[in-house]
């Protein structure tokens, strides 16, 4: 049961996107079929997976289900999924996430339905990448979430194609740096290795440095750490499709869960030595990222600047020589998902609307009380404050960091709380009445959807407070 | 017996070519009845192949197995591809259908024997027709001064390695042309003599396969010419040529390999940078994909270089699967037409996505099969070539291949952007069905065989892969 409901999870989207291609658009060219497919397959995918949480033991953390797809290219002669609770965390986050994305799309009309149906690839392949229990398999899903990214950035962003080209090649080359370091793994192996067993594997040190420095690089090459950070600035900043903000934004999930599964108590040795250079590469990115989200007007800019700060700070704590910290990851990762895609989702919206007022955005949300509501509540969840699993994991991992290094830890301590003040003044300066000018009566509240589902996710962050896993039976 | 019912598909073509002399002499035959024969004679010798798919059967001159028949089988399969899309185009422009299709079924013809010949005289002299052929193929595409001049200057290439060729027959005396008897008699001929033999026998095969340096003549034939000759230049012959290269090299050559080795090494690096380079600095669709068939006929020479068993089979399936996709982007070109007319330059199919989304999109899945992207069978090729590179302890190779396509990708997006992410500047012509059912049956062979690799009949191939 739970060996076939795996695969189905993985699959399901993949199958929706045939029944997305050949939907009819009406008159207007807007695809609300697609939409409603879409609606439906994700909201499918997220009752499995609900009851896949209740099929295997919370309590353990080693990959429990597996399911297997004979391949007779795959060394082992089958590609092998299985699941814990950090995975099923990851990919309910995610569906959550493409779920509200989709919300999110109502009001944009172009591509729906090419956006919508490589939304679905996508939600397919990073199933399949998280859900991984063999090297093969984690590698062949790495890959494929590429191609249906590339083609959403590309769409929903004609006239800056060159970004879409930018995002392909930068994750072609983690992916062939990949690729080689795992040819070089199987060589040294000559066996399936499973993806929690690749650290025990004995090799040369020689031979270890060269694959280490593969694997990292194509991890490193996923998250907006400098100097490896240009794709994700170039395309975010370009985006102003929120579905498509939403995938791109969880791209990084997969570089830091690739860092989890393949080292997840200590780096290895041969790169070990590195290591203090990169995470003093990773708090300077947060620091810049930080203060430019201070002196950033824009709320698209400071929302972007939060959830990559967020990225980088789950990065740190993975990079900390402990594997205590993989569930309390796990449970903030999944509130943080939540939250950074409910955002988007209003965040987008409160920017569509304010293009129509002659001055800046200011005031704006004096006039949208449903998406004042939703977004105070929100941005205080995703602010650390004690209404969510962000606040008491994040408090743990901190404390590792700050454990390991107490440099490091106080650097990451001060940018998470001038991500709180900025997001606390961005809510602040749109609220403020005062800087009201004419147009506000063109402004409209977001629709009761939008407002239901940012308030379902505020509900359930503060059930994930109370208990991580309530959701379990 | 057993080897004449072999020959079947040989007298199916003959019998094929025959009929359109009898039509053309007859009269009052379509261009359409001349495409009938045609595919009907195809798909008789395709049947006819099939049939005998399991057997090796040799004859004087010639000999077959299943690498033979399975390549003669694609051949064939492109040639009917071809010769569908095609018809369009002579109906339309009112062009001589007779002499095209009994080019191809020629062409055809000479592939198989290229293929399935033990002796070099029939092999050298099927290579020298289909020269000639190639040569007529482009003089029914003559449209332009460029071209013309373009065809001249392959004439008289092509005659100049069949010269060379035809020198190393005559040292090689008519009794050692045999494939088995021809290496000892080689060896035996004095080193000058055995070096000059050689290189009569090499020149030929990588002036025709297009390996870099010897490249020139095929981006320059295929850019101007038009695409239905485009479309047989980059994917008809090059299976059977290949497939000849690598019987001969393991028949004739295995004994030299030592020195052959390092020299392929050579070419292939070449031929894989040549080709990338090449492939980002035009704006012609047909010369990006030209280019890119260069890079890919490198990575099969670095792939097979070593030319052990798992090489010889890691280098036969590229072809087979790099031929299968780009078999699907030439069939989505035939659908980039506007009042007519097919469109070649970036600029001008532009936002094709947004009116043939399921073309575009198709398209989209060929080049990345083409890119080497997993799970596509571009990358089980791949991921056989690099097995093959650490067997042999050539890790090197492994990052001449993956800079390569790195280097030919960005001439991929340039493609991918203009179809699926630029404005629309043309109106285009509507696409026939018989383009899409084409493009569906590529599309499902692909799936079919990502899922399934063992139709593509090469289980015996893998396991030797596997190893």
């Amino acid at each position: 049961m739970a060996e076939n409901l795996l695969l189905i999870i993985i699959f399901l989207p993949l199958f929706g996107s045939l029944f997305v291609a050949f939907s009819r658009d009406d008159d207007a060219g807007v695809s609300r079929n697609a939409a409603n497919v879409s609606v439906w397959i994700v909201c499918c995918n997220i009752l499995l997976i609900l009851r896949l949480f209740s099929l295997i033991d919370v309590n353990l953390d080693a990959i429990q289900v597996f399911g297997r797809i004979p391949w007779p290219i795959a060394p082992g002669g089958s590609l092998t999924f299985g699941a814990d609770v950090l995975a099923l965390l990851i990919v309910l986050g995610i569906h959550v996430a493409l779920l509200l994305g989709i919300f999110g799309l109502k009001d944009v009309k172009e591509s729906q339905k090419g956006i919508l149906f490589s939304s679905l690839l996508f939600l397919s392949a990073a199933g399949g990448f998280f859900l991984a229990a063999d090297l093969f398999a984690f590698y062949i899903f790495f890959v494929l979430m590429i191609l249906p990214l590339f083609v959403q950035i590309g769409l929903s962003n004609g006239s800056g194609q060159k970004t879409a080209s930018r995002f392909f090649l930068y994750n072609i080359l983690g992916a062939f740096l990949f690729l080689i370091s795992v040819a070089a793994l199987y060589a040294a192996k000559n066996d399936a290795i499973m993806i929690d067993h690749i650290s025990d594997i004995q090799m040369p040190r020689k031979a270890g440095i060269f694959i280490w420095s593969g694997v990292f690089l194509a991890f490193v090459l996923r998250l907006p750490v400098w100097p490896f950070h240009y794709w994700i600035s170039s395309v975010n900043t370009a985006l102003k499709n929120p579905l498509v903000f939403t995938s791109v934004s969880l791209m990084p999930v997969s570089g830091l869960y690739g860092f989890i599964r393949f080292w997840p108590a200590v780096v290895p040795e041969e790169i070990s030595s590195f290591v203090p250079v990169f995470e003093f590469l990773c708090v300077l990115t947060m620091l810049y990222l930080a203060f430019s989200g201070y002196s950033s007007t824009s709320s698209r800019d400071k929302l972007f600047s939060y959830i990559f700060i967020y990225y980088l700070l789950y990065l740190l704590g993975v990079f900390s020589p402990t594997d205590v910290l993989q569930r309390n990851i796990a449970y903030s990762m999944f509130a943080f998902l939540l939250v950074s895609a409910a955002m988007i989702m209003i965040v987008f919206y409160i920017d569509r609307e304010s293009e129509k007022l002659q001055n800046s955005p200011n005031g704006i949300l004096c006039l949208q009380p449903k998406a004042a509501l939703a977004y105070a509540l929100l941005i205080l969840a995703g602010a650390g404050f004690p209404v969510s699993a962000l606040f008491w994991n994040n408090f743990v991992i901190v404390s590792e960091i700050l454990n390991t290094d107490v440099y490091i830890g106080t650097t990451a301590v001060f940018t998470m709380l001038l991500t709180a003040v900025f997001q606390l003044q961005n809510l602040y300066d749109l609220r403020d009445k005062s800087c009201l000018l004419p147009g506000q009566e063109k402004i409209r509240d977001i629709d009761n959807l939008r407002f239901a589902a940012g308030t379902i996710i505020v509900m359930v962050l503060f059930l994930s407070f109370i208990k991580p896993l309530w959701f379990v039976y | 017996m057993s080897g004449m019912f072999g020959l079947l598909n040989m007298f199916a073509l003959f019998a094929g070519m025959l009929w359109l002399g009898i039509q053309r002499v007859w009269g009052g035959f379509s261009a359409k009845d001349y495409f009938l024969t045609a595919k009907i004679s195809v798909v008789a010798s395709i049947v006819f192949s099939l049939l005998i798919k399991e057997e090796n059967w040799a004859i004087p001159y010639f000999s077959a197995n299943v690498p033979s028949i399975w390549t003669f089988v694609l051949t064939a399969g492109v040639v009917y591809l071809w010769l569908v899309l095609s018809l369009k185009w002579f109906v339309v422009e009112d062009l001589p259908a007779c002499l095209f299709c009994f080019l191809s079924l020629a062409a055809l013809l000479c592939c198989h024997t290229i293929a399935s010949t033990v002796n070099f005289g029939v092999l050298f002299g099927a290579m020298a027709v289909l020269a000639l052929i190639n040569y007529l193929f482009l003089y029914l595409s003559q449209q332009t001064e460029e071209l013309h001049n373009i065809s001249s200057r392959y004439g008289l290439s092509v005659l100049f390695f069949i010269f060379l060729a035809a020198l190393s027959l005559y040292f090689l005396t008519p009794e050692n042309w045999d494939l088995q008897h021809s290496a000892g008699a080689a060896a035996a001929a004095g080193t000058l003599k055995t070096y000059f033999i050689l290189a009569g026998i090499l020149f030929i095969f990588l002036f025709m396969l297009a390996v870099a340096p010897l490249h020139f003549w095929f981006t320059d034939t295929i850019a101007p010419a038009v695409l239905p000759v485009a479309f047989y230049f980059s994917l008809v012959p090059q299976i059977s040529l290949w497939t000849a290269f690598i019987k001969v090299n393991l028949q004739v050559l295995r004994p030299l390999m030592d020195n052959l080795d390092a020299m392929y090494l050579v070419l292939g690096v070449l031929s894989v940078f040549v080709g990338a380079i090449g492939a980002n600095t035009s704006r012609n669709l047909k010369k990006i994909f030209a280019c890119s068939g260069i890079y890919n006929l490198g990575v099969m020479l670095l792939t097979t270089a070593s030319f052990t068993d798992k090489s010889v089979f890691a280098g036969l399936v590229y072809m087979q699967v790099y031929i299968l996709a780009l078999a699907g982007i030439y069939t989505v070109f035939y659908g980039f037409k506007s009042r007519g007319d097919y469109l070649y330059n970036l600029n001008m199919i532009g936002g094709f996505a947004k009116v043939r989304p399921f073309a575009a999109g198709a398209l989209l899945f060929f080049m990345a099969s083409l890119a080497g992207l997993a799970p596509l069978p571009g990358f089980w090729v791949i991921w056989a070539a690099m097995g093959g590179f650490a067997h042999t302890a050539r890790f090197g190779l492994t990052a001449v291949v993956l800079g390569g396509m790195l280097l030919l990708i960005p001439a991929y997006l340039q493609v991918v952007r203009a179809v699926c992410f630029s404005k629309k500047n043309t109106n285009f012509d509507r696409t026939e069905n018989s383009i899409y059912a084409i493009l569906v049956f590529l599309t499902v062979l692909i799936l079919l065989l990502v899922c399934r690799p063992q139709l593509l009949d090469i289980q015996m191939q893998w396991a030797a892969l596997a190893g």
